[in-house]
């Protein structure tokens, strides 16, 4: 399957390990990325807020050498913002012609915005694409588990993305457990990060990013996956900052890795840290497979110590009945308090407790059972 | 010849001032026919129309012309005048709308004078063909059928039972009630809802006069006003109601369970049920989706159980077709299915966020918890709970965009219940505005604030569980503030939508609907209870969302027209229907295809023609169904479908004299 | 084609024994190649009927002359079968008034052997109804239909303009179509009602057209394409052309139209309303 691409401007300088994992997987997968020759800013956040026509015409002119370039062929921006400015775009031109040809007269070149614009999901999503990636993972994360974060640009406005369901999302999950890793139900996947509000009034960026991380955690989650470089940049530069508010305040400090999701799907096939990208993030990220085996174990033993305490509780109860029967049995005249009932230290709620049994998760230490609030 | 008289009339300035009258009435004077032509000031006061009255009889008119408004204003009132006061047949007047047609829509008295010439030249070529015409009456038949038995269906059934004639009343649940028997309070009295519900459930199920068929639907309907014959088809109810003595025994034994739909998926309900205690019918049904003797054949043990032995399980559905001079419609509503829409408020995965009518069963005594508020996850009581509003209503984007009416007075209704129930609780309501429009509805509101609830003007964003708390993402917006409550348990106000019955009988009645699926009155402000089919009327939140005192005085105005129909008789036929010249008709068929009223029938007659008596194919219009709409004029090759009122001569007449 | 000795039997045959009380054919006319419409009323009268590629009348109408006679014979090719289908459409027969004697026809001739443009457009030659049929169905050559007015279509807007303008500048309002259509049988027709006025009495190329057009679409989704009209046209005007073109729209728009006059029952496409008719020029 042959795609457009358009790399968008983070491609090479802050998204470079998402450009190098998307390679490596999309190589795997067999799906070609063209790159559109002479492509330019999708303009971003600031192009639609300085100007409607302007947040319009920028996407349109690299939409419009897509089009010469390879006609009909859809068209792949991995970057969430890159996706949605193009998508809004074509949506734009679509519906209303005058505007079309408006567009046309400004980039100076003709295009019929006709092509789809698919984001960084849409390519891996296939049924025989999604096999193929599965035949190639040799080295599973089996253990880890991944909250995954759609943020906004995947998923809003609904009306021109038209992908996936935009308040329960799945199709990132689908493609992590691809890897072996097992995605962890949240709530936290299409909360804002706060973008640009982390130039622009820092504090207000900072405590949106720790809700994330605060949430993720509270769902047992041991990393976070996503699909566009400037969530990531804001998730994995500013955990740094989030840990010392919560130090600060005595909680204990997270160690959740973001992750680009082709980065754990690269790793799962066998790519080494410098095909993934994975040794270049703000927040130590290397040794995935190190992290799921940990996490593993750690859930065997909460699970081991969970299926002791109700062995212990059975057996408790099983005891506490037989003397309760014994008691019974013996002549009324030994009744007169001389044998204990044992029946008095039952514990009456006999459903197994992990240790800490109370579940206000963000405050307890990093470490400690934690159950998954489906 | 005829001697026409033309009135002009200024309309106080509304024509007036755009268009010269003075002028049009000279113009009118010298053209053909014409006897007499003047202006008035407001020719359809009392001094107007005897101003006409004396000019027909000093002039000797024999036909009138009037320009003024639309006839939809005035031709009525003009052709009472004329059949009062004067010897002119009411149908020899014609009117030229110089307002809406002219005044209204121009601004250049030098445009707008000469086309006002020229409509009244049309009219008055045309009120020189115009003929006597007669009404004639139509027999209504003096039975009533209401659809939905809710509070607006049992009262209106009341009103006109009272009255002395005979309501068939249709419900397709297993009771009759609808949702006001669901409630727990009433605002703003707080008025227990069954207790003042059951007693008029009581009064139309004893009415000597009121005919209650539950789990019936009605599946046809023809005819029209003072005879619609309807058919109605009562499903199997598999016991048979002259035996069943309402004991319940049936009941306790059956094994099957499934979701009761009276307490709102709350709780479980057996296979064989009555809805609830106080139903009328009190006599259960089976549920035969549910029924294992049903559906696979076991059990029967009901049967072997009931003392009468009233348990018939080879039930089937009976249809009977009988003839009503009215319909009133008064399906109610549903709530909107927010799980549908509203992902970030969960989608409906979380049990703990619940609906307005599902708040009202756990607060209900006779409820699935007995009236204690206990969030249906853990039945733990909620120390606290959030109330959101306008969940779906007023939201063009994902929901509907109209204001329900009534939940800003139930939700207040909530929140006070809540607290008044749970004494260490807090209650916090999300609102865009609060709307109290009625008598003590205010001072209920009011006081619902004293009693601590925290009123907090925001949307709530995103509700997600934590900790076993519902966290509500919300703003303050009065404060600008982000607000966030950790609920224990979470009421969504929701939207109500037409019921879904309301669209099974409008598709067989053929009655409009507006854009939100609501019937549609036949005018907002003057007749709030009329649809456009004659005899049909509206009641109730079929018409659109109200609460329960306006629900009850819109079906007793309903019931008021349709008495007010039915106790005259007959009604008045329009005379502006179709009559078709035998002489000229072919029998082709034409007109019978192209009605949309089925107001046209061949037939044979026996006629003569070139001196010899033929018997051939006619087409014959009934007088009852025919509505004047003039398709089968058109469809008329030979013209011998023609319109009175509105002949083909008369508008070749009118294009002449406008071509002229 | 000769089916002159066949006709001429079962004809005899069938007054004979009062199946019927006439039946109508063609007789010789004068000259030699001349027919003439016939209704014959007894056996020796039959026996003089001819049937061959010269009797280029269509008779369907004239059912309805003879029916106070009884049942009335007719012997009947596609366009006959197809206009009495019309008339008891639009009830003007029933099919019991008549007794069709069908004919497997092969297409009529002028004098010189050309084919009449009639019989070249006919898509059904053979009676789509009859009581019985005097020989094996002919071949159904189904030529092109709407030759014609592609033509007509292909012409640019002065040229279509001219085309008309002669048209009803020739005519002569002699009426002749419309007695010769089994379509046309209003009991008054509209363009002889003179207290509505529709139709105005002067001879000029705008009343020539109100008359022509209007009548064109009273017929249009009933036209049995039998063209008659063009046929006994005194003017020559190109009559099918213009109901060629009617027919072509509501096979497109209503359609499929694929004849008129192929079943004795509606509904007629445009006096009835389905949901999804298109409404692309409302």
């Amino acid at each position: 399957m042959k795609y457009a691409y358009f790399p968008g401007c983070s491609a090479h300088s802050t998204g470079i390990s998402y450009t190098k994992s998307y390679d490596y997987v999309a190589r795997a997968a067999g799906i070609e990325l063209a790159e559109i020759p002479d492509w330019s800013c999708c303009g971003a956040s600031a192009a639609h807020a300085e100007s409607e026509l302007l947040g319009d015409a920028l996407p349109a002119r690299s939409l419009a050498l897509a089009e010469e370039a390879f006609g009909d062929a859809p068209v792949l921006a991995p970057c969430a913002g890159c996706y949605q400015h193009l998508k809004s775009a074509s949506a734009h031109a679509q519906e209303n012609e005058e505007l079309r040809a408006q567009l046309e007269d400004i980039i100076g070149r003709p295009w019929a915005a006709n092509s789809y614009v698919a984001n960084g999901l849409e390519p891996f999503l296939p049924q025989e694409v999604q096999e193929s990636i599965s035949a190639r993972v040799s080295w599973p994360l089996n253990g880890l588990k991944v909250a995954c974060y759609y943020g906004c640009a995947l998923l809003r406005p609904a009306e021109v993305c038209a992908f996936d369901d935009d308040e329960q999302p799945h199709t990132m999950e689908e493609l992590v457990a691809l890897s072996g890793a097992q995605a962890v139900e949240w709530h936290f996947k299409n909360e804002c990060c706060g973008a640009s509000h982390q130039v622009t009034v820092p504090s207000l960026g900072r405590s949106m990013v720790r809700r994330i991380f605060e949430n993720a955690y509270a769902n047992g989650a041991d990393a976070i996956a996503c699909a566009c470089p400037l969530c990531m940049l804001n998730l994995d530069m500013r955990e740094a900052e989030v840990n010392a508010a919560r130090v600060k305040e005595g909680l204990p400090a997270l160690d959740i890795p973001v992750y680009y999701f082709t980065e754990l799907l690269a790793t799962s096939m066998g790519a080494n840290q410098e095909e993934s990208g994975i040794g270049q993030h703000f927040h130590p990220a290397t040794n995935p497979h190190g992290r799921a085996l940990e996490s593993w174990q750690r859930q065997q033993g909460v699970q081991k110590a969970a299926a002791e305490a109700e062995r212990a509780a059975k057996e408790a109860q099983r005891k506490a009945r037989a003397a309760a029967r014994a008691a019974k049995a013996k002549p009324k005249a030994d009744a007169e308090g001389k044998a204990k009932p044992k029946a008095n230290t039952t514990p009456k709620n006999a459903t197994p407790a992990a240790k800490p049994a109370d579940n206000t998760a963000p405050t307890t230490a990093k470490g400690t059972e934690q159950e998954v609030i489906a | 010849m005829s001697r026409i008289g033309v009135f002009v009339c200024h309309c106080g300035t509304n024509i007036a001032a755009t268009v010269d009258v003075q002028a049009v009435a000279d113009a009118a004077r010298l053209m053909p026919n014409v006897a007499y032509a003047t202006t008035n000031k407001y020719t359809c006061s009392d001094p107007g129309q005897q101003a006409i009255a004396d000019a027909i009889k000093e002039h000797e008119l024999d036909r009138i012309v009037i320009a003024s408004c639309s006839p939809r204003m005035h031709e009525q009132t003009f052709r009472k005048m004329l059949a009062e006061k004067t010897s002119i047949n009411p149908y020899l007047l014609e009117i030229a709308n110089i307002r809406e047609q002219c005044s209204w829509v121009h601004k250049d008295k030098a445009v707008s004078t000469p086309k006002a010439i020229d409509l009244v030249a049309m009219a008055v070529a045309k009120v020189d063909t115009d003929k006597n015409l007669y009404t004639s009456t139509i027999p209504v038949n003096r039975k009533v059928l209401v659809v939905g038995a809710g509070i607006a269906g049992i009262q209106a059934a009341i009103d006109v039972a009272d009255a002395g004639f005979p309501v068939t009343l249709v419900e397709r649940n297993p009771s009759i009630g609808g949702k006001m028997v669901k409630l727990d309070k009433t605002f703003p009295t707080m008025d227990c809802s069954a207790c003042i519900c059951t007693p008029k459930m009581s009064e139309a199920g004893n009415h000597p006069n009121i005919t209650i068929k539950t789990l019936s639907e009605v599946e046809k309907v023809t005819g029209y006003i003072g005879n619609f014959e309807a058919t109605i088809r009562e499903r199997a109810k598999y016991i048979d109601y002259d035996l069943c003595t309402g004991c319940g025994a049936c009941e306790t034994k059956c094994p099957s369970k499934t979701t009761n739909e009276f307490d709102e998926g709350l709780s479980l309900r057996k296979a064989i049920y009555k809805p609830f205690a106080q139903a009328v019918p009190s006599k259960p049904t089976i549920d035969a989706k549910t029924c294992r003797k049903l559906t696979e054949g076991k059990c029967g043990v009901c049967a072997k159980i009931c003392p009468t032995g009233a348990i018939r399980y080879d039930d089937t559905d009976r249809t009977t077709t009988e003839t009503f001079g009215a319909i009133i419609l008064a399906t109610g509503y549903d709530l909107i299915d927010w799980t549908k829409i509203y992902g970030e408020y969960g989608g409906g995965r979380y049990p703990d966020i619940v609906t307005g009518l599902q708040f009202e069963r756990l607060v209900n005594a006779s409820g699935p918890t007995e009236g204690h508020i206990q969030r249906p996850s853990d039945h733990a009581e909620p120390k606290t709970l959030a109330i959101i509003k306008c969940v779906g209503s007023r939201d063009p984007h994902k929901g509907v965009s109209y204001c329900s009416r009534a939940c800003c007075m139930y939700s207040a209704k909530h929140a006070h219940q809540y607290l008044d129930k749970v004494k260490d609780g807090r209650c916090f309501v999300f609102y865009m505005d609060v709307r109290c429009a009625g008598k003590g509805y205010d001072e209920f509101y009011m006081n619902t604030l004293h009693d601590g609830a925290v009123y907090v003007r925001g949307r709530v964003s995103k509700i997600y569980p934590e900790n076993g708390k519902l966290v509500c993402m919300g703003e303050d917006t009065l404060s600008g503030q982000v607000v966030r409550v950790d609920a224990d348990m979470v009421v969504l106000e929701t939207a109500m939508v037409p019921n879904e019955g309301a669209s099974q009988i409008a598709g067989v009645l053929n009655a409009q609907r507006g854009p939100e699926g609501f019937f549609t009155e036949a005018h907002p402000k003057l007749r709030p209870v009329k649809t456009n089919t004659a005899g049909v009327y509206l009641a109730g939140v079929a018409q659109g969302p109200k609460d329960i005192p306006d629900t009850v005085a819109q079906a007793g105005a309903a019931a008021s027209k349709v008495i007010g129909l039915l106790a005259r008789g007959q009604i008045e036929s329009n005379p502006m229907i179709v009559q078709v010249d035998n002489a000229k008709c072919s029998g082709c068929g034409a007109c019978t295809d192209i009605c949309p009223y089925g107001a046209i029938e061949l037939t044979e007659v026996s006629l003569r023609e070139n001196s010899r008596k033929v018997t051939r194919t006619v087409a014959k219009p009934n007088p009852g169904l025919c509505q004047g709409c003039g398709a089968c004029t058109v469809a008329c090759r030979s013209g011998a479908a023609d319109l009175l009122g509105f002949t083909n001569e008369g508008i070749m007449r009118e294009m002449e004299a406008l071509l002229r | 084609m000769d089916f002159t000795e066949q006709v001429r039997k079962r004809a005899s045959q069938l007054i004979e024994e009062g199946t019927v009380a006439c039946v109508i054919g063609w007789s010789a006319g004068r000259l030699k190649y001349q027919r003439t419409p016939t209704c014959a009323d007894t056996p020796e009268q039959a026996s003089n009927l001819v049937c061959d590629q010269h009797c280029e009348h269509a008779l369907g109408k004239y059912v309805l002359e003879q029916k106070d006679k009884g049942r009335v014979g007719l012997v009947a090719r596609g366009c006959e079968s197809r206009a009495i289908n019309r008339l008891i459409a639009d009830r003007q027969i029933n099919r019991e008034d008549v007794y069709l004697i069908g004919i497997p026809c092969t297409g009529c001739t002028t004098r010189d052997g050309v084919e009449l443009k009639r019989c070249h457009e006919c898509q059904f030659r053979n009676p789509v109804i009859y009581d019985e049929l005097l020989g094996e169905p002919a071949p159904e050559p189904k030529n092109d239909r709407f030759a014609d007015v592609r033509k007509l279509e292909a012409m640019s807007r002065e040229e279509r303009r001219a085309f008309f303008d002669l048209m009803y500048e020739t005519c002569i309002r002699c009426h002749a179509c419309r007695q010769a259509c089994p379509c046309c049988t209003c009991k008054v027709c509209f363009a002889e009602q003179e207290r509505e006025g529709w139709q105005g009495k002067q001879f000029d190329v705008e009343q020539a057209r109100y008359y022509g057009v209007t009548r064109s679409f009273h017929v249009a989704d009933r036209c049995i394409e039998c063209g008659e009209c063009e046929r006994v046209c005194p003017m020559g005007l190109p009559l099918m052309t213009l109901m060629h073109k009617q027919i072509k729209d509501i096979d497109e728009l209503f359609g499929p139209y694929e004849g008129g006059g192929l079943s004795d029952e509606g509904p007629d496409a445009l006096r009835t309303f389905k949901t999804d008719d298109i409404e692309e020029f409302m």
